[in-house]
């Protein structure tokens, strides 16, 4: 229950972060990008078993980010219009936050490695993206035979 | 059809393209493809986050040269889709000049939608309070904070500080009404509301754009937008960290 609350509000905030991003007009855009995020949070929450934060971000960010690219191919729209919108439930806002608490409470042990699991996590959101938008490009260029000669 | 009418419209789309925060790799090859859509020969593009410029030689032989530089530049997601249809259309030559010339006017005389975006806020700091374990109690408050979020980045836009000092502002904003209403009683997990706020604003157009500049070959623009968000990441935390101290948190 709770975990369907969580996916809800993840739902629903991403919304409202496309209003704030200026999503007026194409409000599909919007739903497609919030249920991104909320299916990306899933994904986290399901690899819950695993105990590893990072596997867990960068398993549901490659997953929101492929799936970005495939709409962004089937709605002929920009990429970073879904990944902008579906990669805030990841972002490790409760990181930086613990980590500036831990560092005025003067917990050091605690501050570094909260900021170390910060940086962690922002570095796996950075690799799925990354595979994913390479794999992609790849991909297209091996559709489209466009094989570069070595030089 | 006049050619450098014709270039001026193309500056135009790559201005608006960068301004309303496409990646890099974007605005290069969609001036490059417009401009090889209008069999201009030699063209060279080069694109920064704040800068573009174009050369290239008219069919007649001239050589032509313009650069741009965008000082404040604001995502607009809206904006980023009409322009890559516009990019399309162009390269396909499927419109006249005064086609290209409205559509470039619809959308700079575009106006925002004030009330949608002050609902955004409100929205989203109140949804993202519930998502980090917030309760009903919780919730309204983050929305209130949300709200004078709104006006106070509004003021700040307004008055054009740099986007460090306005997120740590921002930041600090929220912080110090967090823990007024928790000191009040109003709220149990200070950690929820202020971690919902501040999710609106951690950098994550600036990351995400900059791995894709990576991606795309643009190394140099890539680590100028990572250092962005580094900044930015880090006047959010500074500026809570302020107010944590003042208020003994």
């Amino acid at each position: 229950m709770t975990i369907f609350i969580h996916c809800l509000a993840a739902f629903f905030g991403c919304l409202g972060f496309s209003f704030i991003f200026r999503v007026f007009k194409n409000m599909h855009f919007a739903f497609i990008g919030s249920g991104l995020g909320a299916l990306g949070y899933f994904i986290y929450v399901c690899l819950d078993f695993t105990n590893n934060v990072y596997l867990q971000t960068f398993i549901g960010m490659l997953v929101v980010a492929l799936l970005s690219e495939m709409f962004a191919r089937i709605l002929k729209a920009p990429a970073t219009i879904f990944i902008v919108i579906g990669c805030f439930p990841l972002v490790p806002g409760s990181g930086i936050y613990n980590t500036m608490f831990y560092a005025v409470q003067g917990y050091d042990i605690l501050f570094i490695s909260s900021l170390l699991q910060t940086l962690g996590i922002s570095m796996s959101i950075a690799l799925g993206i990354l595979i994913s938008s390479t794999s992609l490009q790849v991909y297209k260029r091996i559709k489209n035979h466009e094989f570069e000669k070595s030089e | 059809m006049n050619e450098v009418e014709i270039l001026d419209t193309i500056n135009e789309i790559g201005f608006l393209l960068l301004k309303h925060g496409a990646e890099i790799y974007r605005v290069e090859e969609s001036i490059k493809r417009m401009c090889e859509a209008y069999y201009f020969k030699d063209i060279e593009v080069f694109a920064l986050p704040t800068y573009f410029t174009i050369s290239l030689k008219l069919t007649d032989g001239t050589p032509y040269h313009s650069s741009k530089v965008i000082h404040s530049s604001h995502i607009h997601l809206d904006h980023l889709h009409e322009l890559n249809q516009l990019v399309r259309e162009v390269s396909n030559q499927q419109l006249t000049y005064h086609e290209i010339k409205d559509s470039i006017d619809s959308i700079k005389n575009d106006q925002l939608d004030l009330p949608l975006i002050l609902f955004g806020y409100i929205f989203s700091s109140a949804m993202f309070c519930v998502f980090f374990g917030g309760g009903i109690n919780e919730m309204i408050v983050a929305g209130l904070i949300g709200f004078v979020l709104y006006y106070v980045v509004l003021a700040m836009e307004a008055v054009a500080i740099n986007s460090i000092v306005r997120t740590m502002i921002s930041s600090m904003m929220i912080a110090t009404l967090a823990i007024i209403s928790f000191k009040f009683g109003l709220i149990e997990k200070m950690d929820a509301t202020i971690i919902g706020c501040l999710m609106i604003l951690t950098p994550g157009i600036a990351i995400t754009n900059s791995l894709r500049d990576m991606i795309g070959g643009n190394l140099v623009s890539g680590t100028m937008r990572l250092v962005e968000a580094i900044l930015i990441a880090s006047s959010i935390a500074i500026g809570v960290g302020i107010v944590m101290v003042i208020g003994g948190a």
